[in-house]
């Protein structure tokens, strides 16, 4: 019913709720997230939840800004608001306090029109916000441990690339255990057997494995099944040639190289993939997809990766434990997962996580 | 040829796609731009089922929309045996038509809360993943005492009819939108020996299972 | 008196008619997820539903009739054992003997499965009932915790059996800790009814009526509907009553794995297995068969081309390679040929060992495994190296992958095994009686056009692998493409090359011979190591490195890590010189 008197405003900024560890929570908190596609930002301001905590994602005349989706004043969501009619600020939809893209309080309508401005420390509990790729990002932590994804084409692709956007997802999955899935070779003759797998191909040769200053970079030929997906030519073995960038902690560019017969010319897609982590087992995937395959359209790309996700997540979805198990020897590992354990291993020796409970 | 307005990742197409591979009927597929053109809500489309909704046929002229009712149609015009629409005998045809109607409730809970999960749809989950658990329930139970009879489907019978397939969609994707089957072991059989029918064919999400032995 | 904890029972986790053939039961015990599946051979295996390697139930795993297939990267586990049998992202390896799901009891008893964690308990025995003539009804999962259903029934209110009628009086009684009897009498007439409740985890259950005895066919389906409804009302009384009072807890007792058989002791020293001698006949020419079974619990599972190293009465060691197909899980099957020259070893097998002796055996090992992905594959079996050859044509037919098994002998009275050969009908080529030479024109016959994923497996006389090998390459097959093993069942061990390995905290010194790892060499020493892949792969068995140049071979380091030489992976990596220091 009430809060006691000695009940700060927020002690922490870690939520208590949170089914993530607290350490690991830290960890996380620093790099930069997805928290909406641009396009979400068009009808106003919109709430998104990222690391247990909520928040409100709005733009303004300054550019994306990401807060607490809680107004200081009287609690209310702020998500629920609109933004002013000169674009400046978000608009709390209960007494119209007005917040400016720092988060700094600028109007109170009910002060008389002449008293004097909101005081400086009236502010909403601001994040750092970016916006990139057509994507808006969050850093929760003043000082981002690594850079955003660095996918320079993605900023500027000529007129030969299709740009395709795919519904956000929201997998009941870990953002560790769907990034290892999307770079995971063995799984694609097995799992993918209606978009462009090969059953007849399950050998994951020894592949190029790379660590970079932005995480890990593999390569590998495979022999897809096109089943009409890339091209109108009927079904039948195709080379293709996989390039995958993982950026830490969870974003992946696949580009594959699809060969033609003559196995000279090829086209190209690339396939962004990020996970964004929503709470402990829930993620949201933010994708979009750059092809040069003439004649492709932005249906029917989008349609090949809804369905390729589709087979992953029932998959994803019934792993255990559902968190990544960082202590290699909890699961089991052959040749084909040297990327999964490098990766696990990153995740501990560069970053932290997973690292064993203080006890007193 | 018959004209199946289509999409891959919609189980209510797939029931059509399902029955006209076991009835070996061939067809044409016309894919619809479900996302993000949301074709099927256009005004083209909607000068084919107003409703604008996913699956329609196009039977040489003959427009059908409603998923049961066009798998009811395909299996009487199709179906040389008469075996999957059995109108030749009035208590099977009545089960039919009574599961048929049974699988509304399925398509409306248990597929809802998947397009909940993995679309985003704008439905009340819990209450989907309740109403699914309810009808499993009673599902479950019909099906083990159709197996202490020597049944194998939920009509009565030597074979398979269309109810079979209007329910197998949203009984084996349950999963996938949160719905556990641990409760069910007589679902699970089941879903089993759909999957062992000549001509099935995979929607993505279903897993795959062995042959029956020799 | 106080109660048992429920992990020291076994409970029920499926009826015996749950598990109809290639399925996969969902089940829950005590908090512990479990796929519970019966092989084509009927043997009921409860497992964890858990793939060791990413974690995927195996729930939706397809049962093929031998092995548990998971659908995400396609590894089969064996019946039985659980271990895993093949890994298809590098068919040519033998995935090692550790990777096995954990496995429960499984027992069968009025008509239920039985599981749990204990390897002493056993399913109850009951006054109520008798094994072999009961009805098992219609079973109820119950939103419920155990003890509320348990003090449900026995307050049990309904009225038992159609036949009782209204006038019967109606008894409860305890049946154990997880069972309740209900007995109904009118006159002389009694039927008992127990209610067997399986925890499912602290806030759910399974109540599992069975009756005694066997009703009349036409009465047994009201029979089953009347406990059905009845159940069914139960369900919700408890269901409305418990209400808010249930929370999800976890389970007061976790499920503990069967331990590992004592074959794989936690130390990973090659152990010795005890079989006796089951059956021993002449299947051809010169050729005893032998089948050895285990004194007790399971033989290791294994892959088709290993063999298992025959302690025998006379003090040698001889390598005799298995036979078995995929369904044969519960014996050996081994073939000896009577050498002419033998200095004591298929000698003694043949003359000295009986039915009902007692042999030692190492477990299975595999240097010549097969892959299950080949578009050709062809089998060369010379006399009696077709025995490895046997238990991979049975492996093929059984996928249905397809195979030539070339079987070359002297005569039809010298092709052993004609019982496994029988059913091969199809992929089998016999060559009789043929000279070295025309043995060499038909193996040029056979390899002349090699097509890109093509796979030659050739066991034999030592001249005969070394002409196939020839005559294929000659043919265009390359070397990764043919697979032998000499067939030499004199053959000693080698251990010529050697390196030290001083441990700096106790101050030993080990040698590691050739043929050993330096991990298995430590466990022998009695150093606690602990490891996962046994493959270089995942870093467990990791050891710092104080001196000494490294011979690594795992793929586990980065070229830094490799370069700094301060760390080594014990299960495949070596000492480069003569001498390393290991800070243990």
């Amino acid at each position: 019913m009430y809060l006691a008197t000695d009940q700060e405003r927020s002690s922490t900024e870690y939520p208590a709720w949170s089914q993530i560890r607290e350490s690991d929570w830290h960890i996380l908190a620093g790099f930069w997230h997805p928290v909406a596609f641009s396009t979400e930002l068009e009808d106003g301001p919109v709430a998104a939840t990222l690391l247990d905590v909520d928040l409100v994602v709005y733009r303004t005349s300054e550019g994306v800004a990401v807060a607490k989706d809680l107004c200081i004043h009287r609690g209310s969501r702020l998500s629920g608001g609109w933004i002013s009619d000169d674009g400046a600020c978000i608009v709390c939809p209960y007494h119209g306090l007005h917040y400016d893209s720092s988060g700094q309080c600028t109007l109170i309508p009910a002060n008389e029109p002449d008293s004097a401005p909101p005081p400086k420390t009236m502010r909403l509990v601001s994040y750092l916000a970016a916006e990139r790729y057509g994507i808006v990002w969050a850093c929760m932590k003043p000082e981002p441990l690594r850079p955003l994804p660095e996918w320079p084409h993605l900023d500027e692709y000529g007129p030969e690339w299709l740009r395709i956007q795919i519904p956000k997802g929201t997998w009941a999955a870990t953002a560790s255990r769907h990034c290892e899935n999307f770079n995971d070779i063995a799984h694609i003759s097995w799992v993918h057997m209606q978009t462009f797998g090969n059953r007849a191909r399950p050998v994951v040769p020894d592949y190029t494995l790379e660590q970079t200053d932005y995480g890990l970079y593999m390569a590998l030929p495979y022999i897809e099944v096109e089943r009409g997906f890339n091209d109108d030519l009927g079904e039948r073995e195709r080379e293709v040639f996989y390039r995958h960038h993982l950026t830490y902690p969870f974003a992946t560019d696949l580009r594959v190289d699809y060969y033609e017969d003559d196995g000279e010319s090829f086209v190209t897609s690339h396939f962004f993939d990020i996970g964004s982590p929503v709470s402990a087992r829930t993620t949201d995937i933010y994708q979009v997809s750059l092809t040069n395959i003439p004649g492709a359209t932005v249906e029917d790309y989008a349609e090949y990766q809804l369905v390729t996700n589709s087979e992953d997540i029932v998959i994803v979805e019934s792993q255990r434990p559902e968190e990544v198990p960082l202590n290699l020897a909890a699961e089991t590992h052959i040749r084909a997962d040297r990327l999964s354990v490098r990766y696990r291993r990153d995740l501990v020796e560069m970053f932290g996580l997973g690292s064993p409970e203080m006890v007193a | 040829m018959i004209k199946l307005y289509d999409y891959l990742l919609s189980v209510n197409c797939y029931k059509q796609r399902l029955l006209l591979s076991i009835l070996d009927v061939p067809y044409e597929r016309v894919d619809i731009d479900f996302y993000p053109g949301w074709e099927h809500k256009g005004a083209e489309f909607r000068k084919i089922n107003p409703l604008g909704h996913i699956p329609v046929i196009d039977d040489d002229g003959y427009v059908l929309w409603d998923a049961h009712a066009i798998l009811v149609y395909l299996a009487s015009k199709y179906d040389p045996t008469g075996s999957w629409y059995p109108v030749s005998d009035p208590r099977r045809l009545g089960e039919v038509a009574s599961w048929m109607l049974f699988a509304e409730g399925t398509t409306n809970t248990a597929s809802a809360a998947r397009l909940h999960v993995s679309l985003d749809y704008d439905f009340d989950l819990e209450a989907c993943q309740a109403g699914a658990h309810r009808l499993f329930r009673v599902l479950d139970e019909h099906l083990w005492f159709q197996e202490q009879q020597g049944q194998e489907w939920v009509a009565s019978g030597e074979s398979p009819t269309v109810a079979d397939i209007a329910l197998f969609p949203d009984v084996a994707l349950s999963e996938d939108g949160g719905i556990s089957r641990l409760d069910y072991p007589a679902l699970r059989r089941w879903t089993e020996r759909v999957q062992r029918l000549p001509g099935f064919i995979d929607m993505p999400g279903i897993f795959p299972v062995a042959k029956a032995p020799a | 008196m106080t109660a048992p904890e429920p992990g020291s029972l076994l409970h029920p986790v499926a009826s015996c008619a749950d598990l109809v053939p290639r399925h996969v039961v969902k089940a829950r015990l005590l908090g512990q997820d479990l796929a519970v599946w019966r092989a084509d051979d009927g043997f009921i295996n409860v497992w964890a539903d858990r793939c060791i390697h990413r974690g995927v139930r195996l729930t939706v795993a397809a049962n093929d009739g031998a092995e548990l297939v998971c659908p995400y990267h396609g590894w089969r586990y064996s019946n039985r054992s659980g271990n895993c049998a093949y890994m298809p992202a590098h068919p040519s390896d033998a995935p090692p003997r550790r990777l096995r799901v954990p496995a429960f009891r499984s027992e069968e008893r009025y008509g239920l499965i039985w599981s749990g964690g204990s390897p002493e308990a056993e399913p109850p025995r009951l006054p109520h009932l008798e094994a072999d003539d009961t009805l098992v009804l219609r079973a109820l999962p119950v939103n419920v915790p155990p003890d509320l259903a348990l003090q449900g029934l026995h307050e049990c209110s309904y009225q038992l059996g159609p036949a009782a009628g209204d006038a019967a009086s109606i008894s409860c009684d305890s049946a154990g800790p997880f069972a309740v009897a209900v007995t109904a009498r009118t006159g002389s007439t009694e039927e008992i009814v127990v209610h067997f409740v399986q925890p499912v985890d602290g806030g759910r259950c399974v109540i599992r009526p069975v009756m005694r005895g066997t009703p009349a066919a036409g009465r047994r389906l009201s029979i089953l509907r009347h406990h059905a409804r009845q159940l069914e009302e139960l369900r919700a009384r408890l269901e409305s009553s418990a209400g808010s009072r249930v929370t999800v807890r976890g389970p007061s007792t976790a499920l503990e794995p069967l331990p590992r058989p004592s074959t794989t002791a936690a130390s990973g020293r090659a152990p010795q297995l005890e079989v006796s001698v089951a059956r021993k006949w002449l299947t051809a020419e010169g050729i005893a068969a032998f089948e050895l079974a285990p004194m007790s619990g399971q033989l290791p599972s294994f892959q088709p081309g290993a063999h298992v190293d025959v302690h025998l009465p006379n003090g040698l060691v001889r390598q005799y390679s298995l036979t078995n197909g995929p369904g044969l899980t519960s014996v050996y099957r081994l073939g000896v040929k009577l050498e002419p020259d033998s200095r004591g070893g298929s000698r003694c097998m043949h003359d000295s060992v009986h039915e009902g002796d007692t042999l030692q055996l190492s477990e299975p090992h595999n240097n010549f495994p097969l892959r299950r992905d080949a578009a050709r594959t062809v089998l060369i079996a010379g006399g009696i190296g077709v025995t490895p050859l046997l238990a991979m044509a049975q492996t093929l037919e059984r996928q249905e992958l397809a195979y030539e098994l070339h079987y070359f002998a002297q005569s039809d009275d010298h092709l052993a095994f004609g019982e496994v050969l029988e059913p091969l009908s199809t992929g089998l080529v016999k060559h009789l009686g043929l000279s070295p030479d025309q043995t060499a024109d038909e193996i040029e016959k056979i390899t002349h056009d090699y097509g890109a994923a093509s796979h030659l497996y050739v066991c034999g006389p030592g001249p005969m692998i070394e002409a196939t090998r020839a005559i294929a390459g000659g043919s265009g097959w390359p070397d990764d493409a043919v697979h032998f093993e000499y067939f030499k069942n004199e053959s000693e061990l080698h251990d010529t090359s050697t390196f030290e390995v001083r441990l700096a905290r106790t101050g030993r010194t080990l040698m590691v011979g050739a043929g050993i790892s330096l991990l298995d060499s430590l466990r022998d020493a009695g150093v606690d190591m602990p490891s996962s892949c046994e493959q270089g792969v995942c870093g467990t068995c990791m050891a710092t490195v104080l001196e000494g140049q490294l011979d690594h071979q795992d793929v586990f380091f980065n070229d830094s890590e490799r370069a700094a030489g301060n760390q080594m992976l014990t299960c495949v990596s070596r000492a480069a010189g003569e001498r390393i220091v290991l800070d243990l």
